[in-house]
């Protein structure tokens, strides 16, 4: 037999465990429990003055400390026990009416101090009015994401090392601040601007993004004036509002793009036709809200849509039920040749019980869709999901228009649209399901389902 | 009757001796020795009829679970990347990460050794499932509760967080 090594019981190993070990225990702690090691003994109150991650949130602190101690009071007294060590990240989730600015900025000037590479300010109850100036000058500073912030910028701004920038709810005090911010962080990789908006703004204010180094936008927001995207390494872009004024060069280097378009005002017709022919190595593609109905409004965008397009492999469109917008559908499709999936979510599908009628074959109004030749188009491809699926003529048009091109197609999925209260819904559903099963399939591997 | 079956390609295995602090050997094949960075690394210097390692630091007890740790994995990662060549669906990934959370539990003393064994030979993988375990051990319990789970003796002058 082999002795036990671990045959005394009584005695504190864990704590005999070399420091990097404990304190990459501590580390994966939340930052409550860790705090609570602190008080296991001499050997833990050290590891725990080594965290490099500090993240304070008071709506757990809040749970755990069930009103008997304070936040402010734990926050300080955690800062007090750090050690020298440097900070990798520092976060606060807070009541922001609760708690004084002049609390908040010594917290952040302490990571600040302590070379902070990742800050994140969010909280709730209000806006954070004053952020010190040190937190814009931090040399370490790689992300960087604001929450709830009302903010006015200090003179000088840099921040040489910023990588990430994401800021959501911020209200800009003065109308060059975007400009300001953005100028002043050359290394700038990835920028996240949502609910954004500028406490007083001019007619001719304009919200310019130009930094070189910018590989991924997000933009989502209502209240933001006019957009101008103007960077040379963009590849991944997500806009949400009303469309931007992107350039060409822009346009050419993006590979991912999800653009959602909220309105289809008549001032917007040409730049959604103007974006779409600018993305010529796009790879990735989702155009939704009003985008498609913009280009079907666009007087001739069917001579302007974008000549042949070879990188494109993904689309996703939103598409309302209407002879015009599916006709857009199917001339975007002529240009992307080399397209593998398609999805479509049919929108609003409105008129439906005319509709109803019109499948029946009773009406045909509108005419047959004008679709051109079909040569060497969707030859690539391989599945199609149609979403909130109707029914109507149109739809089923458009469903016969791509069983007969595709002709390696693997897989059509339609999926129905969830308002199925009507009793009829279930023959109905299977006479369509029973009509697109016999369309001409170009693919006979073409696998259909129905749900 | 596999006719595939040639005895000449299939060379034996090559394998090592690992020598635990209380002088027992365990021969084991060489990739599963090779699974701790602390071999891998002086590996191709030494002598191949040299390939015998003392390990004055890890008990045979530990040494045991350790190897049998490193078995397992070496064994997964061959089944699971098998299962991706050929694509067919394979819950590999979850059932080792079950059978490490079953091979982790153990009282606080094995759990120590095998951190300690687990540093010294250094294998990531099972440093990071000790640690964790660790720390889930350590997460919502209080300090008198975790100083009780680990023999911790209380030499705290301050008590800051001691609920009043």
């Amino acid at each position: 037999m082999k002795g036990n090594c671990s045959a005394q019981q009584t005695k504190d190993m864990i704590s005999n465990l070399p420091e990097p070990i404990l304190s990459r225990i501590v580390s994966l702690l939340p930052l409550e429990d860790a705090i609570k090691t602190t008080s296991l003994s001499k050997k833990w109150l050290n590891v725990c003055t080594s965290l490099t991650n500090i993240e304070f949130d008071q709506v757990k602190f809040e749970r755990w400390a069930r009103g008997k101690r304070q936040f402010k009071d734990f926050v300080n007294q955690t800062l007090v026990l750090h050690g020298g060590l440097d900070i990798d990240k520092f976060s606060i989730y807070i009541d922001i009416g609760a708690i004084s600015m002049s609390n908040v900025n010594s917290w952040i000037y302490f990571a600040v101090n302590h070379n902070v590479k990742e800050v994140d300010i969010a909280g709730y109850y209000g806006y954070f009015e004053k952020l010190p100036c040190c937190l814009f000058t931090c040399g370490t500073l790689r992300m960087l994401t604001l929450e709830y912030v009302n903010l006015q910028l200090p003179t000088m701004v840099g921040l040489p090392k910023l990588k990430s920038l994401k800021i959501k709810f911020v209200r800009f005090f003065d109308e060059n601040s975007t400009a300001q911010l953005f100028s002043s962080c050359p290394l700038l990789e990835e920028l996240v601007i949502s609910n954004c908006c500028f406490k007083d703004m001019n007619v001719s204010c304009i919200v310019e993004i130009s930094s070189p180094s910018l590989k991924s936008v997000t933009v989502l927001s209502f209240y933001l004036p006019p957009v101008k995207i103007s960077t040379s390494n963009l590849c991944n872009i997500r806009y949400y509002g009303n469309p931007p004024e992107i350039c060409l060069e822009t346009l050419s280097s993006l590979s991912n793009v999800d653009f959602e378009f909220t309105s289809p005002l008549r001032i917007y017709y040409t730049r959604a036709s103007a974006i779409l022919m600018g993305l010529q190595n796009v790879v990735r593609m989702v155009l939704r809200g009003c985008f498609i109905e913009l280009l079907s409004r666009n007087e001739g965008s069917s001579a302007r849509l974008p000549t042949s397009c070879f990188s494109l492999e993904y689309l996703q469109l939103d598409v309302k039920p209407s002879k015009e917008q599916v006709q857009v559908v199917i001339l975007l499709l002529r240009n992307y040749p080399n397209l593998k999936h398609l999805r479509i979510s049919v929108k609003e599908p409105t008129r439906r019980l005319n509709l109803h009628e019109l499948w029946q074959g009773q009406a045909e109004e509108g005419g047959q869709l004008e679709e051109g030749s079909s040569m060497d188009i969707l030859d690539h491809l391989k599945t199609v999901d149609v979403e909130s699926f109707g029914g109507s003529k149109i739809e089923l048009d458009l469903v016969r228009y791509l069983l007969k091109n595709a002709n390696i197609l693997e897989k059509l999925n339609i999926i129905y649209s969830g308002k199925n209260g009507k009793k009829d819904d279930v023959s109905r559903r299977s006479r369509i399901n029973e009509e697109i099963s016999s369309f001409t399939k170009a693919s006979l591997s073409a696998e259909i389902s129905f749900s | 009757m596999k006719d595939s079956f040639n005895p000449s390609i299939e060379p034996p295995k090559k394998t090592v001796t690992l020598v635990s602090s209380d002088g027992y050997d365990f021969e084991v094949e060489e990739e599963v020795a090779l699974e701790s960075q602390v071999i891998k690394d002086g590996f191709e210097d030494k002598a191949v009829d040299d390939r015998e390692y003392l390990l004055f630091n890890v008990h045979s007890d530990t040494l045991e679970l350790i190897i049998k740790y490193c078995e397992k994995h070496v064994s997964s990662r061959k089944s699971i990347s098998a299962a991706a060549a050929s694509s067919s669906s394979s819950n590999g990934e979850e059932a080792l990460k079950e059978w490490d959370e079953h091979f982790i539990s153990v009282d606080t003393n094995t759990l120590y050794d095998i951190l300690m064994a687990a540093d010294y030979l250094n294998i990531k993988s099972l440093l990071d499932l000790a640690i964790q375990k660790v720390a889930d051990t350590i997460h919502g319990r209080s300090p008198e509760q975790i100083r009780k789970k680990f023999n911790i003796e209380n030499d705290s002058i301050i008590d800051p967080w001691a609920s009043e």
